[in-house]
């Protein structure tokens, strides 16, 4: 994307935000169009089930409409992820109060089937199908294994691409605090994903292994 | 794995991946890093796990989450009717009863403050009393020490703070006299007999059948708090007849080495004169000269037809601010633990 296209995009997304600002549903629902792909991301990647994800982002634009008011200019990314962050929250500790029952089928392992709908890339061949999801399946597992705020700091930064800075604006917290636990939360990714092993493509397996 | 690593090591890797490292931090970490090849190690493993969790695939939206205008008007149903609560209720009835405590406590102060400067405006000055003393006791040689010990064991024994006679007690025992110490013994004795049967005994010293009435009032009296004071003058008062016991009486806590002076002279009638602030002072007595105790008749009908002082009744609203102070005292701390309690819960 050229210098030009990028600031007349950005142009354009003021203007859509003002709108919005001035009730405009319409402008307002070209920016989800814009931007729900990276806010189903971070909801899954969260959340770890395809169905809270999927309900977390309507949560969160929902809750971003009524609140477009308070939007005060800075990146409007950050600004949504910080909403899907707090309604990722939300959704979680309502699970912890009630736990709920995975409805999503399982393979003979006890391992949940991804939902097809939301890895189909038409044009895609089966091969790099397969490698997607499989990559795509073990971050997941790992990311699972963490908690709740080591989980949402790695996926901002690694996942989403956010700077300290901005993770640490979306998620209220120090820019120490957000050092910290993202050097915790990528220590417990490499022991997650050594120990998966031979589960990842080969391009991405650790070295040792790869030589052993 | 590098797990001999410290913690502080993990995040300068970390950190340094991202570019996030300080300047001093980073000639450290990379002199650091040449020459040890754990540290290598581990920051290749941080790296690879980065670049895995960058190569994360995009996923793809499962549907479009456009709004539409029932999503955006859905009304947020209204929170439950709450139900009253309790809570505040107690909150503001334990600030009501503090601040209406807090009235009657400074409302007592300030009373008790006035009826403290009367009973000052009702002692006698000590000086003109110990005159009468003297005085009096030589014309009465019948006031025998026990009659002077009774008195002053009375007026010590009587647990009031209003006691303005005791407390001025030590000063004049160190009047010349024979006998200040035993005097001081006497009136600090903690074996002290009761009000009621000194009362009696005094009376008994007085052979006038008439001041039997005045022994029931005084002892009355003296039931009542903040009377010590008030008793004794209603003995001055009433006692007319024998100006002997009365004055030994409203005197004795403050006199007692008087007897021995008075047993001295005790063969020279004297006539008593008493000074004008003292009548005063002791209850607006009849300001007459009184005669030793010689004609005590008329004296005993010009009390008598005299209605009582008004300080007899006078510590009733005392006892009632009392008993007042402690009930709110008492809401006060209940509903103060209740609401506190109703806070807790919620309710």
């Amino acid at each position: 994307m050229s210098e030009n296209q990028n600031k007349h995009k950005n142009m354009d997304e003021i203007t859509l935000i003002q709108n919005a600002k001035n009730g405009d549903l319409e402008a307002f629902n070209r920016l989800i169009l814009a931007y729900q792909e990276m806010v189903y991301n971070q909801a899954y990647r969260v959340m770890g089930e395809a169905d809270a994800a999927e309900d977390a982002t309507q949560e969160a634009f929902i809750s971003a409409y009524r609140k477009i008011h308070t939007y005060r200019g800075g990146s409007f990314k950050a600004w949504l992820l910080r909403i899907v962050t707090n309604a990722c929250y939300d959704e979680l500790r309502r699970r912890k109060r009630r736990p709920v029952v995975a409805l999503e089928p399982t393979d003979g392992y006890d391992n949940e089937i991804e939902s097809p709908h939301w890895l189909a890339d038409p044009g895609e061949s089966p091969e790099d199908f397969t490698l997607r999801s499989e990559l795509s399946l073990a971050i997941q597992r790992c990311l699972d294994t963490l908690s709740d705020d080591f989980r949402t700091v790695v996926v901002l930064v690694d996942i989403q691409g956010m700077d300290y800075s901005e993770a640490a604006e979306i998620m209220g917290t120090p820019l120490g605090t957000i050092k910290s636990r993202l050097a915790r939360a990528r220590r417990g990714m490499r022991n997650c994903l050594q120990k998966l092993g031979e589960l990842l493509p080969p391009a991405f397996r650790f070295a040792s292994e790869a030589s052993e | 794995m590098n797990d001999k690593l410290s913690k502080r090591d993990w995040e300068i890797i970390s950190a340094y991946l991202d570019g996030q490292i300080s300047k001093k931090d980073l000639a450290r970490f990379e002199s650091r890093l040449a020459r040890e090849p754990e540290l290598q190690n581990a920051l290749q493993e941080m790296r690879t796990t980065r670049q895995i969790l960058r190569s994360a695939p995009r996923l793809l939206a499962p549907r479009n989450f456009t709004l539409t205008p029932e999503m955006v008007r859905k009304v947020i149903p209204p929170p439950p009717r709450r139900k009253p609560r309790l809570a505040p209720f107690f909150g503001w009835a334990t600030t009501a009863v503090s601040l209406l405590l807090v009235l009657v406590l400074v409302g007592d102060f300030i009373s008790f403050g006035s009826a403290k400067s009367i009973a000052m405006d009702a002692a006698p000055p000590q000086a003109p009393m110990q005159d009468i003393a003297l005085e009096v006791a030589f014309t009465a040689p019948a006031a025998s020490p026990e009659v002077f010990e009774a008195p002053a064991s009375e007026g010590v024994s009587e647990p009031q703070p209003e006691i303005e006679a005791p407390a001025a007690a030590p000063e004049v025992a160190a009047a010349p006299t024979q006998e200040p110490t035993v005097a001081s013994e006497k009136i600090f004795s903690p074996a002290a007999p009761a009000p009621t049967e000194t009362l009696t005994e005094i009376t008994a010293g007085n052979e006038s059948p008439e001041s039997v009435q005045s022994d029931e009032a005084v002892t009355a009296t003296l039931l009542q708090p903040g009377a010590a004071l008030t008793a004794t003058e209603e003995i001055v008062a009433e006692t007319e007849v024998t100006p002997t016991l009365a004055l030994t009486a409203a005197d004795a806590a403050s006199e007692p080495p008087v007897e021995e002076s008075a047993a001295e002279e005790a063969a020279q009638p004297v006539l008593v004169t008493v000074p004008a602030p003292e009548r005063e002072a002791l209850g607006e007595e009849d300001a007459a000269p009184v005669d030793g105790g010689a004609n005590a008749e008329p004296e005993v009908r010009a009390t008598q037809g005299r209605p009582a002082p008004a300080e007899t009744v006078a510590p009733q609203p005392f006892t009632l601010l009392r008993i007042m102070e402690f009930f709110l005292l008492l809401v006060a701390l209940g509903t103060g633990v209740i609401w506190l309690y109703l806070r807790r819960r919620g309710i």
